[in-house]
């Protein structure tokens, strides 16, 4: 059972009488979730992608829908009937036409609202809160996860199905795919603030290389790297430098859509790590040296396709394309404010229950604090004696160790596999997460095909990682297979030759990423981490979306 | 109005003119009787040219010339046979005194109120019926036996073989084509070119659409360049969109009239009008749609070396041809995501 709450666990008989497939959320499994970050993205974030149709009036979908099977994630989709639809249109038209009107203001206003808001909770003085203050923090911040949602999803419908619809005029109009290297011409070259952060860490990087300290880094094991640099007087001068690199940036996690994982801010060397990675790669970072030219192309691009298109239909077109690109650079972006900060001010609250439950005897360890629901954290916050969470906390640990059992044995589609197709049609911002691929492997010749791709073609030797925690083991050179990525893999993608994904859509994080640095990916291919194993030699062709093990 | 007189000045017209000018005479008196700036000039009437065949004789020999070949003139080899035979005629004649007398007059007149001896001027075809590129006009023309020459060339041009087979296929009298002439003061353009007051291809009414290149609106009009776009908001003279084209040739006045040349590489990528140009033209035309009460085709000129007012010169108004049913752009963007 879903650690206590029946209401979220899949119905296998009636799930599958109102939603016509269910699809795995690979993005973001394995591992399985554990009960906190279950609850503050069932009760938020289901409410957000929820509320976000609903207050734009969206006349075909009430949103996405979310289960969990043994441990797993799935998402689906309900529709609307015929009579909502014709009472909704009108009012969806002219919300959405505000949105059209503007796209790029959709995200930007909301983002500049949650950074003075999270950057202000960040400031919170955890340790020096009373019980009561910590609890009223809780709160505050809890609620304020309602916000964040809203801020997550309303951009996601209202820009999303822009790009949706301007793939497929694309197709109509100039015959041009998602995996046509025109489209992702038209879609890269942007900023966007987590390749910044990248950014930023390779310049970090590149001081150690100037200070001469590439010696230290080669040599040393992550564990010794610090206190060897804090022999020498350049080292020392290095360490201020990242340590206000991780003052500032220290709200990165290894996995995105969970919290049970340090941020950098708590455990600094995850960060170290990437460096280290960086300096001994020799420094740069792809998307700083292919950006401008990035850039200038889109431009050319945009101006080539639009001359294509019937002169009638340019307007239509260039709104479209717009909305689009707004979509692509949200849809990357809004990760470092929704799954990175305002997930780690609560992690970090969490953790300082966690703590000062253990110091009370109510836990075993300050991590269990996982395992506890919100309410249960509110409810012993402050009358912290009489409450003992032990129990509760044993009974879904098992729970959460029959998942982790089981987590590599689940199917990506429930119910008919064929209604995929139409899953997406219904909902089209439900394409971010999946979509059927763009042929049949066995047809073209392919070990597998995807769903898009990043434009270029690449052979090399394959390393299969199955997830976050994994991600130490990434070597310069490899081809990277992968159930998807997070925000926090970015730094990972300057090393790497290509990236092939299990899951995702014509808006996931390893397309956009891939595109920024240019290098090739092939993404929804379903069964890359199955049909690969790490060693062989593939070909990934991002053009055609088609991946071939060649041994 | 005396509907016998052989030459009218510009001031004298209106749009009521048609029969007695030709259209485009007519609609260019228009203009100047509600204020907007034309070249200044006088058009040869559709009487005059009527005297013209009645003096010479000639009406006879062109219409046994047309009955030579009957009903095959679209057969080109036998309709352009017929077309030079009687442009050769035309242009073989003499303009009889009574009408030379007033042109050479009132051509005089021009030259002494500029102050400029053989003043250079367009001597341009008006149709009672607009028949696009059929007809010609010539540019620069200057002293008294050119001007002579050029306007039998525009008489003659109303039997070119377009012309004919225009008239042939819309049933009209072929043999028969009386036209008025303008004779217009030059206007040196720097840039020129047309403006739709409404978009011609969205069918948007709410802002006007300009194409402009360097020298003479010809360049423009016959399409040899990728001119300058700019689109202006009819409400508030906003330029909503400003297309900078690599503008490779342009048409320019010589000695012997007009001519194709390169652009001078320097200004080939400039725009070939500032922003006040711009505001000033759509803000004139939108004053001559409203006057007109229907989306307008206008070709217009910028002189160099005046003030910006007393530059800018219409050349030409007529209504649009029928626009396309206009659809809000973001509608259309809507629709697509409604499937």
């Amino acid at each position: 059972m879903a650690y206590d709450k029946p209401i979220y666990d899949f119905d296998e008989e009636y799930d599958l009488k109102y939603y016509k497939a269910w699809v795995l959320g690979a993005q973001w499994f394995p591992p399985p979730l554990v009960p906190l970050f279950v609850d503050l993205h069932f009760t938020w974030g289901k409410y957000g992608m929820q509320w976000a149709p609903a207050m734009l009036s969206d006349p075909r979908t009430k949103g996405w829908d979310w289960r969990l099977r043994n441990g797993a994630w799935y998402l689906s989709v309900l529709e609307t009937t015929e009579e909502e639809r014709k009472q909704l249109e009108p009012i969806w038209r002219e919300k959405m036409r505000k949105i059209l009107e503007n796209p790029w203001s959709t995200w930007q206003d909301r983002k500049a609202n949650l950074h003075e808001t999270l950057f202000g909770f960040a400031a919170f003085d955890l340790a020096g809160a009373t019980d009561g203050e910590l609890v009223d923090h809780w709160y505050t911040i809890w609620n304020y996860s309602k916000y964040v949602q809203e801020c997550h999803f309303y951009p996601m419908y209202g820009l999303g199905q822009g790009n949706i619809v301007f793939r497929r005029l694309l197709k109509q109009l100039l015959n041009i795919t998602p995996a046509d290297p025109i489209y992702s011409e038209l879609h890269s070259g942007f900023e966007n603030a987590f390749t910044t952060i990248t950014e930023r860490m390779s310049e970090v990087a590149d001081v150690a290389i100037q200070l001469g300290l590439v010696d230290t880094f080669k040599t040393s094991t992550l564990e010794d790297l610090l206190p060897a640099l804090e022999t020498t007087e350049n080292g020392r001068k290095w360490i201020e430098q990242f340590d206000e690199y991780i003052r500032q940036y220290g709200f990165i996690r290894r996995r995105g859509m969970e919290i049970c994982t340090p941020t950098w801010w708590e455990d600094p060397k995850l960060a170290l790590a990437d460096i280290q990675r960086f300096v001994i790669t020799g420094g740069g970072v792809r998307s700083v040296e292919s950006r401008p030219r990035l850039a200038a192309r889109r431009k050319e691009v945009e101006e080539e396709v639009v001359a294509k298109v019937p002169p009638e239909e340019r307007e239509m077109f260039r709104k479209l394309m717009v909305c689009s690109q707004a979509s692509s650079v949200f849809s990357e972006e809004h990760t470092m404010y929704v799954e990175m900060l305002a997930f780690s001010i609560i992690r970090l609250a969490a953790m300082e229950f966690g703590r000062r439950f253990t110091a009370k005897g109510m836990l075993d360890d300050p991590n269990d604090i996982m395992f506890v629901h919100s309410d249960e954290i509110a409810h012993s916050g402050m009358i912290q004696e009489t409450c003992d969470l032990k129990k509760m906390v044993e009974r879904r640990k098992e729970e959460y160790a029959g998942y982790r059992e089981v987590e590599n044995t689940h199917p990506f589609i429930l119910g008919d596999p064929t209604k995929l197709g139409e899953v997406v049609d219904a909902d089209v911002v439900f394409a971010v997460n999946a979509a059927p691929p763009v042929a049949k492997a066995e047809e073209v010749g392919a070990t597998l095909v995807g769903c898009a791709g990043a434009p270029g073609v690449a052979e090399g030797e394959a390393l299969i990682l199955m997830g976050d925690e994994d991600m130490d083991k990434v070597r310069a050179g490899v081809i990277l297979v992968v159930p998807a990525t997070t925000a926090s893999w970015t730094p990972v993608f300057n090393i790497v030759k290509a990236v092939v994904t299990d899951g995702g859509g014509y808006l996931t994080h390893a397309l956009i990423v891939a595109r920024e640095f240019g290098i090739p990916a092939v993404v929804g291919t379903q069964e890359a981490t199955r049909k690969i194993r790490t060693g062989q030699h593939v070909k990934v062709d991002g053009n055609l979306c088609r991946v071939w093990v060649k041994d | 109005m005396e509907r016998k007189q052989k030459i009218y000045w510009m001031g004298e017209l209106c749009r009521e003119h048609n029969d007695v000018v030709g259209k485009k005479c007519a609609n260019l008196g228009e203009l100047a009787s509600i204020g907007v700036r034309v070249p200044k000039g006088f058009a040869v009437s559709v009487h005059a040219w009527q005297r013209f065949v009645e003096i010479t004789g000639i009406a006879g020999e062109m219409k046994r010339l047309f009955e030579e070949e009957g009903r095959d003139l679209h057969v080109p080899s036998k309709g352009q046979k017929v077309s030079s035979s009687v442009r050769a005629l035309i242009e073989a004649q003499k303009v009889p005194a009574e009408i030379s007398d007033v042109v050479l007059k009132s051509y005089e007149r021009m030259c002494e109120d500029t102050h400029v001896s053989e003043i250079p001027v367009a001597v341009r075809s008006a149709g009672a019926v607009s028949m696009p590129g059929a007809m010609e006009s010539y540019l620069n023309v200057r002293g008294h036996g050119d001007v002579l020459n050029k306007l039998l060339r525009v008489w003659s041009s109303a039997y070119t073989y377009r012309a004919v087979l225009y008239r042939h296929t819309h049933n009209l009298a072929v043999d028969y084509a009386p036209i008025g002439v303008a004779v217009l003061q030059l206007v040196e353009a720097k840039a020129a070119g047309v403006l739709m007051t409404a978009n011609p291809t969205s069918g948007n009414t709410d802002e006007a659409v300009i194409e402009s290149n360097w020298g003479l609106g010809e360049s423009v009009v016959s399409g040899v360049t990728n001119p300058d776009r700019f689109n202006v908001a009819k409400d508030d003279l906003t330029i909503t969109s400003k297309v900078i084209n690599k503008k490779v040739k342009e048409v320019i006045t010589r000695e012997d009239g007009s001519v194709l040349a390169d652009v001078p590489a320097g200004l080939q990528q400039m725009p070939s009008l500032t922003d006040e140009e711009v505001r000033l033209l759509a803000q004139e035309s939108f004053r001559i749609e409203r006057h007109f009460g229907e989306p307008t085709d206008i070709e217009w000129a910028y002189e160099s070396g005046q003030s910006l007012e007393e530059s800018l010169y219409f050349l030409q108004a007529r209504p649009m041809k029928p626009l396309p049913k206009y659809k809000d752009p973001i509608d259309k963007v809507l629709d697509l995501m409604l499937g």
